[in-house]
C-alpha cells in the first residue's frame, strides 16, 4: 500500500515544489514590488502635477508686465501702506480739516491691539479660549489704525463743513473711513463739537504672501514656489481704477529729527 | 504455463501504470513550467515598469528643477513678489471700501431734511453698523411732522430705515419740541455697486 504512495509523491514532487515557489513568490516578491510601484507612481503623479503647476506659473509670469505692476503697487501702497507712519496721516487730516474750515481740538491715536509680530504670537497664546469672533476682531484691529478727532465749529456752518470734511475724507488716497460720529451742540447753541473715530487700513505683507524665496519643505509656507500666481480679478481692477482717482492728502514728507540727542530740533 | 500467463498479466499492468504516470508527469511539468514562465514574465514586467517609473521620475525631477530655477530668477521673483503684494493690498483696500459706511451721504440727507423742516440738530451718534440716533429741537409740531415725513419718505427708503421715535417732549419752559429718533442708515460701501471705479461725488 505504501509503495504506490511514495511513487505518487516522487512523481509530483517537482510540481508541488514549483507550486510552493509560486505561492511564496506572490507575498515575497510580487506584493512588495506592487507596493513599491504604487508609491513610485504616486510620487511621479505628484511630481507631474507640480511640474504642470510650475509650467503654468512660468507662463503666468511671462505674461506679467513687471514695470506696470510695480507702478500699480507703488500707488496702492499710498492707499494701504505697510507701516503705521503716523506723521503724514496726522498732518494730512489736519490739513483736510483746515481746508474745510474745521478746527481740531483733540486727536488721539489707537494703533491697534496687535501692532507687532511678537504681539501677534503673545495674543494668540493668551486668547486661545476666546471665541472665533473675538479672534477675527483682533485680526481686523491689527490691520487698522484708529484716530479719534474732536472738531469744533460755529453752529451756523458747522454741519455743512463736517459734511464737506467727510466727503473729502472718503476720497483720500490713503484710505480713511469713519467708524463713528458723535455730534453735540453746546448748551448756548453757538458751537458744534464732533467726535470722529477715523480708521485706516494698514497691511503688512508676510513672507508667505509676498515672497517665493522659500523652500518647499517650509511648514509655515507650504511649497510657495509651486503656489499658483494670484490673478487680478475684475473687482480688483475696479478697485485699482477707483484708487487711482482719489486725492492724496497724506503724501506729505515729514522731515525726521535725530533721536538720542539733547535738542533734536537743532 | 499458468504461472507464465500470470506473469505476463502482471507485467502488462505495471507497464500501463508507468506509461500513464509518465504521461501525467510530462503534462504536469509542462503546465508547471508554463506557470513558472508566466510568473517570471509578470515579475519581469513589474520590475520593468518600476524601472520605467524611476526614469520618468528622474526626468520629471530634472524638468522641475529647471522650472524652479526659471521661477527663482531675479526678474521672475520680483514679478511674483509684486503681484502677490499687489493682490493682497488691493483685497485689503476692497475689504475696507466695502465695509466703510459713507457717512457723508447720511449727513448730507439728514442736514437737508433738518433744514427743510426747520428743525435743529442738538446731538447725534452714527456708528458703522448703520445705527443712528438723532436728537434735536423743532419749533412746532408741524416742523417735527415734516422731519418725520422726510425720514420716512419713499424716496429715502433705500437710505434710511427702521425710523423709531424714542422720545418727544414739550415743556412750557422751552417753547419747542425736543425729540430723539433712532433710525438705520442702509447704505454701505464706498465703492459704487456697478463697479464703475469712480469715487462718489
Amino acid at each position: 500500500m505504501n509503495k504506490p504512495k511514495i511513487s505518487l509523491l516522487r512523481t509530483y514532487i517537482v510540481s508541488a515544489l514549483a507550486v510552493l515557489v509560486i505561492i511564496l513568490i506572490v507575498p515575497l516578491v510580487i506584493m512588495p514590488q506592487l507596493s513599491k510601484i504604487r508609491e513610485k507612481n504616486l510620487q511621479v503623479k505628484e511630481g507631474r502635477e507640480r511640474l504642470e503647476a510650475l509650467k503654468q506659473k512660468i507662463e503666468g509670469l511671462n505674461k506679467i508686465d513687471g514695470e506696470d505692476e510695480s507702478l500699480q503697487l507703488f500707488e496702492v501702497e499710498k492707499s494701504v501702506p505697510s507701516d503705521k507712519k503716523l506723521a503724514p496721516l496726522i498732518v494730512g487730516i489736519r490739513n483736510l480739516a483746515g481746508q474745510t474750515g474745521l478746527r481740531i481740538v483733540e486727536m488721539n491715536l489707537k494703533p491697534g491691539k496687535v501692532a507687532t509680530a511678537s504681539a501677534v504670537a503673545s495674543t494668540k497664546t493668551k486668547d486661545k479660549t476666546k471665541s472665533t469672533q473675538a479672534t477675527a476682531t483682533t485680526a481686523e484691529e491689527k490691520d487698522r489704525l484708529t484716530l479719534t478727532v474732536k472738531l469744533e465749529e460755529n453752529s451756523d456752518t458747522a454741519l455743512d463743513k463736517i459734511k464737506n470734511f467727510l466727503t473729502a475724507l472718503e476720497k483720500t488716497k490713503r484710505l480713511l473711513g469713519v467708524s463713528s460720529i458723535g455730534a453735540l451742540r453746546s448748551s448756548e447753541g453757538k458751537t458744534y463739537t464732533f467726535d470722529l473715530a477715523i480708521s485706516t487700513p494698514v497691511k503688512q505683507i508676510t513672507s508667505c504672501e509676498g515672497s517665493q524665496a522659500k523652500t518647499s519643505n517650509s511648514s509655515s509656507c507650504p511649497d510657495i514656489v509651486a503656489k499658483p500666481l494670484p490673478s487680478l480679478s475684475g473687482d480688483n481692477e475696479n478697485v485699482l481704477k477707483y484708487l487711482s482717482q482719489l486725492e492724496d492728502y497724506t503724501g506729505i514728507v515729514v522731515p525726521l529729527v535725530p533721536t538720542g540727542v539733547e535738542n533734536p530740533f537743532q | 504455463m499458468a504461472e507464465s500467463t500470470r506473469d505476463i498479466n502482471l507485467i502488462t499492468g505495471i507497464a500501463e501504470e508507468e506509461v500513464k504516470t509518465g504521461g501525467y508527469r510530462r503534462k504536469i511539468n509542462v503546465v508547471v513550467i508554463a506557470i513558472l514562465l508566466l510568473v517570471a514574465v509578470v515579475i519581469a514586467c513589474l520590475f520593468g515598469y518600476w524601472l520605467y517609473l524611476i526614469s520618468w521620475g528622474t526626468r520629471i525631477e530634472s524638468q522641475t528643477k529647471s522650472a524652479q530655477d526659471e521661477i527663482s530668477s531675479k526678474e521672475n521673483q520680483r514679478k511674483e513678489i509684486t503681484r502677490r503684494a499687489l493682490v493682497v493690498k488691493v483685497d485689503e483696500a476692497q475689504k475696507f471700501l466695502s465695509s466703510t459706511v459713507p457717512f457723508s451721504i447720511s449727513l448730507d440727507k439728514l442736514i437737508g431734511l433738518l433744514k427743510d423742516s426747520g428743525s435743529t440738530l442738538d446731538s447725534s451718534k452714527f456708528t458703522n453698523d448703520g445705527k443712528m440716533t438723532v436728537g434735536g429741537e423743532a419749533p412746532a409740531s408741524d416742523n417735527f411732522g415734516k422731519l418725520v415725513d422726510g425720514l420716512t419718505n419713499e424716496q429715502l427708503a433705500k437710505t434710511f430705515g427702521n425710523v423709531n421715535l424714542t422720545s418727544l417732549t414739550f415743556t412750557e419752559d422751552k417753547p419747542f419740541y425736543t425729540f430723539t429718533i433712532d433710525l438705520r442708515f442702509l447704505e454701505k460701501g464706498l465703492l459704487k455697486k456697478n463697479g464703475g471705479g469712480t469715487p462718489e461725488k
